[in-house]
């Protein structure tokens, strides 16, 4: 399996457990945060339709839930911008433009949260 | 024996690239419409500084807006230049951004027009990937495009989404921005 595919689909499953996480803290962001998470569900069923049928399972990492606070999910989602762009850079083709998108949701996501 | 003269950028390449500068320059003329809706007489008259609409947050983000995609055209034209390729200029009208005729049409424009950007910085950015252009024949893209174009596809995904926070639209956030 490629290495961008996997640590993408690994990121988005940490971004989302990270909102789920804020959202049963904050019940009062549970709408904008809704929204967010839809959007990284989707990514992230996207990007795994990308991986070769056959590749071995994916080996995602434990996810740290505290402290989980909103301002902590803005920071996550324009860290993962920066990652997803700079992971499309050096990718090609159709998961090049992906991530390319990707990056640019994300970024959106966080000047949602400021 | 002559050195080989580098190869220009590959057809598909150079489409997406003015496809990008045309969205762009549609952008510059269509915030012209919006911020003719946006800013008020009383922007206008009560603003000790011309064009400062602090009170009027969306006359203001439109002025933003515009100055970006302004700087995006020159840029972009400076950029296609260098490597040798005439930029198009900009069209003396665009019909399909009629008709703008209330504040609301103006919101709905601009969030428009940065998803065409968005749509128009993502077909650039497919044709910079090397599975697009698989040809070893051809030249690679110009060094820094493909980073322009993402920062771009970025800037306009955030203003979209500005707007439609504007527009107080039900769905804020877009999973493709471009696709």
């Amino acid at each position: 399996m490629r290495r961008d595919l996997a640590d993408a689909v690994a990121q988005e499953v940490s971004l989302i457990a990270i909102i789920d996480a804020v959202t049963d803290a904050s019940p009062a962001n549970a709408a904008l945060l809704k929204q967010l998470r839809a959007d990284h569900a989707e990514h992230e069923r996207v990007l795994r339709s990308l991986i070769p049928a056959g590749s071995a399972p994916l080996r995602l990492p434990a996810v740290s839930m505290a402290p989980a606070t909103v301002s902590i999910v803005r920071s996550t989602e324009q860290r993962a911008s920066q990652v997803a762009a700079a992971t499309a850079g050096s990718s090609e083709g159709a998961t090049a433009v992906l991530l390319a998108c990707i990056a640019a949701c994300e970024a959106s996501h966080a000047e949602l949260l400021s | 024996m002559t050195a080989p003269t580098p190869a220009g950028p590959t057809a598909e390449l150079t489409t997406a690239w003015q496809a990008a500068l045309a969205a762009e320059h549609q952008a510059v003329f269509g915030y012209g419409l919006v911020q003719a809706h946006l800013v008020t007489e009383d922007d206008v008259i009560s603003n000790e500084v011309p064009d400062d609409f602090s009170g009027n947050p969306h006359a203001a983000l439109a002025r933003a807006c515009d100055t970006a995609h302004a700087a995006l055209v020159e840029s972009v034209s400076e950029a296609m230049l260098a490597v040798g390729l005439t930029p198009r200029g900009a069209l003396a009208d665009y019909p399909a951004l009629y008709p703008v005729t209330s504040a609301k049409d103006a919101l709905a424009l601009a969030a428009r027009m940065e998803d065409d950007c968005c749509s128009a910085w993502r077909g650039l950015y497919a044709a910079c990937t090397p599975e697009a252009a698989p040809n070893a024949d051809l030249a690679a893209p110009p060094t820094g495009l493909r980073d322009a174009t993402q920062q771009a596809l970025t800037a306009s995904a955030v203003r979209a989404l500005r707007w439609r926070k504007a527009m107080k639209a039900p769905q804020l956030t877009d999973a493709f921005p471009g696709l």
